[in-house]
């Protein structure tokens, strides 16, 4: 952005102004445009969401208000505003005001480092994905905050869900962003996406490959069992179906929500649904190449940029129309997986959760992140980190072979760990009953 | 702009001080754990604010997310949330003593630091060989690996060990522990009791359950 | 183990109240291993029996209802649980009391028949053939056979769409959103609209009359029904796949909410439970009523009684009455009587005595119990309500399981409150 605004003004209109007043429009024209778009992104979703689920149950869905219905979120975000705001005699009037605040506040802060097109990124901060679920994980507080403080043994017991829940699905979501991180080198998501040209083998890795911005980490066996891992904990992460305990309605009703109504009830909906899209975007991001796709290296080449001074903006224009089709295109694709899993299966218990998260997505991470320095060491070393054999090997060679050795690892170890989970499963609950005889009598009532 | 630093530094400091204070002072343990994740938030800021960002990051990832969530949950399994009632350590010699034992183990930890850094010197150069200051995450990973090698694997070892003792503590006596027999369980038990098999049954195979009784025609037609 | 998992026993001999002991049940039951035990352990509660001081857990009591979305109306569980584990589940339940039997003493026996019908109202063709068979019984009204075969047809259909909405209410309240409830009721739907064909009401039908039903079918019923048993299989079908193939489902169903045998027996339960855990009694086999010992059917039942039996037992049933639909449809052309006895008068003033008729409502045993002092009201009027007595293991077929299996056992009890409560 701030090279647009500085292309326009010093070089178009030749005005000649500082360079931090162009920071500072450029800055509140990015923020403005992001609070715009978050809530309109939220809008849209929950429509989507509920047109695409009628479909699946063989109904229409909202179709009165607007055309096709599609003014119908606005009318419930009226509904929202003009509700009564009820807050509980008994409950912790602060906390309880503060909690979707600090649900929201987070969610609006991961915008930050989400890259929209080429050079269409408010911060690229070189911890960038580290910073995006740090602050996803600041949530979990505001989710503990309405649970305590709404003094409803519902609410209490949606936000001890939630809350485990989170905790334990952000390490498998991590840990697979890790194996990723691993096979690029950088925490940047902008140099990730960059590292994602080429065409299915990533130009980073085999030089020479042709740019269709097709290089995406989903074509390499460690990037494709991260993205599976990776989007389970998402839908853990953003509480959809199906880990939808912590809102679990038809167990503890809403959850941590409760005892909320009108536009904080709303604020917490929002929160929600913003972090699924984002959940949703940053896997398109990781693994999909966010905005690359063919066309946008070709255009990006001949518009303002860093690299470039003096490009053309008409191909910034170009280039970020492109780009944010193909992000939002995937993000879509995904959301839409999202809800036909909301449409196609009941939730999983909580006991049940956890022993998948914690004795199938752990593990299974685990080894992908050996064979991702598995792939960095055939593909990256040479002599100097001790790897001899590789050095006359031709970079295709070494990418077919750097394939085909993970791959190999990581279905063996798929399967391995899929047959051990199955076990431990099946294991469990059994009882002695002649064992613990004695102990058990005692329990008789 | 040291101007503008300046006066934000002031200002997330007076934020760490202020929640600091709150922390000790409020009597509710929510209220409590709520300004500590405040101040731990604004020792993140002061982080960023040194151009620290991956410290930053993991302070808030690993400070806000898992450590305050940590004594959230703690405090949600207490009973007495308000402080109504409890004694604590506030007026009177015992919250002087105690200040002053706190005070005192601080500045033993940060009085040699103050003094022996020189403030406000420019560094200077660094002769080559030296090694680069810890900033990235590439240095840090390095350092880790390098020269703080023992270091970083006595800390491993010992968290691993946390891990088993924890597992250890969770699964002593996993069966005893259970307290709610379901139906199917306590029917198939009360059974046993009242037949017990009659040969010992062979470790991990479960005694054949005694054949349920013929539905009689009388109990079907009532 | 998914296969096979039904069992099915013999047709029951016609007229004998025995389920065949060698051959049936029994026999399947031992040879396999006799009970699940224990499929669920828990292991939120840290507390020791050994050193009780030792991470000594607070126990929480949560009112589930009588607001909640998946009491199946106004109905409350008292639970105390500890973590999420359910230590103990009291039902409290009476919300929904209106006085039924009350009001039915002070109406003439016609005026009860609409009443019958908001007893369990999704199944009001069922109500309505129990009482009339104990006004029937209490005054000597004879029943033409066409007629017979009618009302048969009716709470045959009856079944098939209660069981296609409680297994979306119970799928529903797993999770799975509204899919396969409205699955459900787009079958129903097609139900319905043959009800109103032949009654003029979809719900609240107040078909039957004493001696016969209210009006003979109209001409355009038999090819909607036709149309609708060629397009029934495909939906029980999706339905069963569904069930079979959905880990998730499964993981959920699979040894929950176990209700023993022995127990089931002696909790009184009936219908799709008891079948479910295994016991082969359907009162069409044990003490066939009007027509049913003409019919060539199956009765299901399960093998170890957790909410997945309950599940499969409920899809087979829903096969079996589409298989006497079918017989229905072939030999209703030729049977006599029309609609109704002629000799029936509308209002009956039934000899001094009593009398008690009971049919398999798709819930299980609905029993009506009438005495007459001889006046046009009934002295005494009492209902035998299927859902409320099934409701009587609730308690404890939950307790040690998680709260999150409250939900799923009681929809898999298939209750509905206008009969628990009356």
């Amino acid at each position: 952005m701030y090279d647009i605004v500085n292309g326009l003004i010093n070089t178009t209109f030749g005005w000649n102004w500082p360079g931090w007043v162009i920071a500072l429009i450029s800055h509140l024209l990015v923020t403005t445009l992001l609070f715009a778009i978050a809530p309109f992104q939220m809008l849209f979703l929950t429509y989507y969401e509920r047109r695409a689920i009628a479909r699946m149950q063989d109904r229409i869905g909202p179709n009165r208000v607007g055309p096709a219905g599609l003014l119908q979120p606005i009318a419930d975000g009226v509904k929202m505003f003009t509700k009564e705001d009820i807050v509980p005699a008994a409950a912790d009037r602060w906390v309880h005001f503060l909690a979707p605040c600090v649900v929201v506040a987070p969610t609006m802060l991961m915008f930050a480092v989400l890259p929209w097109g080429p050079g269409m990124v408010p911060v690229d901060l070189n911890v960038g994905l580290l910073f995006f679920f740090a602050i996803s994980s600041i949530s979990a507080v505001g989710l503990l905050m309405a649970g305590l403080a709404s003094s409803n043994k519902f609410a209490l017991l949606g936000a001890m869900r939630a809350v485990a829940q989170m905790v334990s699905y952000e390490i498998p979501a991590v840990l697979s962003l890790l194996a990723v991180v691993m096979l690029t080198g950088t925490l940047s998501i902008v140099q990730l996406i960059e590292a994602q040209a080429g065409l299915f083998i990533s130009s980073a890795d085999v030089p020479g490959v042709p740019d269709l911005g097709l290089g995406w980490f989903i074509f390499t066996p460690v990037g494709l069992l991260a993205f599976i891992v990776f989007f389970i904990a998402a839908l853990a992460e953003g509480e959809r179906t199906p880990f939808d305990i912590p809102e679990a309605d038809s167990e503890i009703v809403a959850g941590y929500m409760t005892e909320y109504s009108g536009m904080k009830f709303g604020l917490f909906y929002l929160a929600q649904y913003v972090l699924n899209f984002l959940l949703c975007a940053i896997a398109a991001v990781i693994f999909f190449g966010g905005w690359q796709g063919p066309g946008v290296g070709w255009l990006y080449d001949r518009a303002i940029s860093p690299a470039n001074p003096d490009g053309n903006w008409v191909f910034n224009l170009l280039a970020g129309f492109l780009g944010v089709f193909y992000l939002l295109a995937k993000t879509y694709a995904f959301f839409f997986v999202m809800v036909w899993l909301r449409g196609a299966f009941p939730r999983l218990r909580v006991d049940q959760l956890m022993d998948f998260g914690w004795k199938f997505l752990i593990p299974l991470t685990l080894v992908n992140i050996v064979s991702a320095a598995i792939w960095v060491a055939l593909l990256r070393w040479g002599p100097e980190q001790g790897i001899t054999f590789t050095q006359n090997w031709t970079p295709i060679l070494r990418w077919g072979v750097a394939f085909a050795v993970t791959l190999a690892v990581n279905i063996v170890a798929y399967i391995a760990l899929a047959r051990i989970f199955a076990a431990s499963q099946a294991e469990q609950g059994r009882i002695d009953l002649d064992e613990y005889r004695d102990t058990l009598t005692a329990t008789l009532r | 702009m040291a101007t503008v630093i300046q006066i934000i530094f002031g200002l997330i400091a007076a934020l760490i001080v202020g929640a600091a204070v709150m922390v000790v002072t409020v009597r509710n343990v929510i209220h409590a754990a709520l300004w500590l994740i405040a101040c731990f938030f604004g020792v993140g800021a002061l982080y960023l604010l040194l151009e620290a960002e991956f410290l930053a990051v993991v302070q808030v990832l690993v400070y806000v997310g898992a450590i305050s969530i940590l004594i959230l949950f703690a405090i949600m399994l207490t009973r007495q949330v308000t402080g109504e009632g409890v004694r604590q350590l506030v007026g009177g010699w015992r919250l002087w003593l105690t200040a002053a034992i706190s005070a005192l183990l601080f500045a033993v930890a940060i009085v040699p630091t103050v003094i022996s850094h020189s403030w406000n010197v420019p560094a200077p150069p660094a002769p080559p060989g030296t090694p680069e200051p810890l900033a990235g995450v590439a240095e840090l990973g390095r350092a880790f690996v390098y020269e703080f090698l023992l270091q970083f694997q006595v800390a491993g070892v010992l968290l691993t060990v946390a891990l088993i003792g924890a597992i250890v503590i969770a699964f002593e006596e996993r069966a005893r522990r259970r307290r709610v027999l379901t139906l199917a369980e306590e029917h198939e038990l009360r059974k046993r009791l009242a037949h017990p098999p009659p040969v010992e049954a062979p470790a991990g195979e479960p005694a054949p359950a005694p054949r349920a009784t013929p539905i009689s025609e009388g109990e079907v037609q009532q | 183990m998914n296969t096979g998992k039904l069992a099915f026993p013999m047709p029951l001999p016609a007229g004998v109240g025995t389920p065949s002991a060698p051959g049936g049940l029994e026999g399947q039951t031992s040879q396999e291993k006799p009970v699940r035990i224990s499929v669920r352990r828990s292991r939120v509660d840290g507390c020791s029996t050994k050193d009780p001081a030792m991470f000594k857990t607070e126990e929480l009591q949560i009112n589930i209802g009588p607001q909640h979305p998946s009491t199946h109306g106004v109905f409350r569980m008292l639970v105390t649980v500890d973590g999420e584990t359910i230590i103990d589940l009291k039902p409290v339940f009476g919300y929904l009391h209106r006085n039924h039997e009350q009001i039915a003493e002070q109406n003439t026996y016609l005026q009860n028949m609409p009443y019958t019908d908001r007893l369990d109202y999704f199944n009001s063709m069922a109500n309505n053939q129990a009482y009339a068979m104990a006004v029937e019984k209490l005054a000597g009204i004879e029943v033409p056979e066409r007629a017979e075969y009618i009302r048969v047809l009716m709470v045959e259909l009856t079944r098939i769409l209660n069981h296609a909405g409680a297994l979306g209410f119970l799928i529903n309240d797993m999770g799975m959103w509204q899919t396969q409830l409205a699955f459900g009721m787009r079958e129903r739907e097609k139900i319905l609209d043959l009800f109103e064909m032949a009654s003029g009401a979809r719900m609240m039908c107040n078909y039957f009359r004493f001696g016969g039903v209210v009006r003979d079918l109209p001409p355009e019923f038999m090819p909607k029904l036709k149309e609708l048993l060629v397009a029934m299989p495909a939906f029980v079908d999706e339905l069963e796949r569904l069930l079979r193939e959905n880990e998730i489902l499964m993981q959920r169903a699979e040894g929950i909410g176990i209700l023993p045998k022995e127990l089931a027996l002696a909790y009184s339960v009936t219908g799709p439970v008891l079948r479910g855990s295994g016991v082969p009694y359907d009162i069409r086999k044990a003490e066939p009523y009007s027509v049913y010992d003409r019919f060539d059917f199956d009765v299901p039942v399960g093998s170890v009684g957790d909410v997945y039996d309950r599940f499969l037992v409920r899809i087979e049933e829903m096969r079996q009455s589409k298989r006497i639909i079918e017989q229905i449809v072939e030999q209703l052309p030729d049977a006599r009587g029309g609609h109704i006895n002629p000799r029936a008068r509308q209002n009956v003033r039934p000899p001094v005595g009593d009398a008690y008729a009971r049919i398999e409502s798709p819930k299980g045993e609905l029993g009506f119990y009438l005495v007459s002092d001889g006046s046009p009201r009934p002295y005494r009027y009492k209902v035998r309500a299927p859902s409320f007595i099934n409701l009587t293991p609730l308690g404890d077929m939950c307790r040690g399981y998680k709260v999150a299996d409250v939900v799923v056992i009681l929809g898999s009890i298939d209750i509905v409150m206008g009969e628990v409560d009356r």
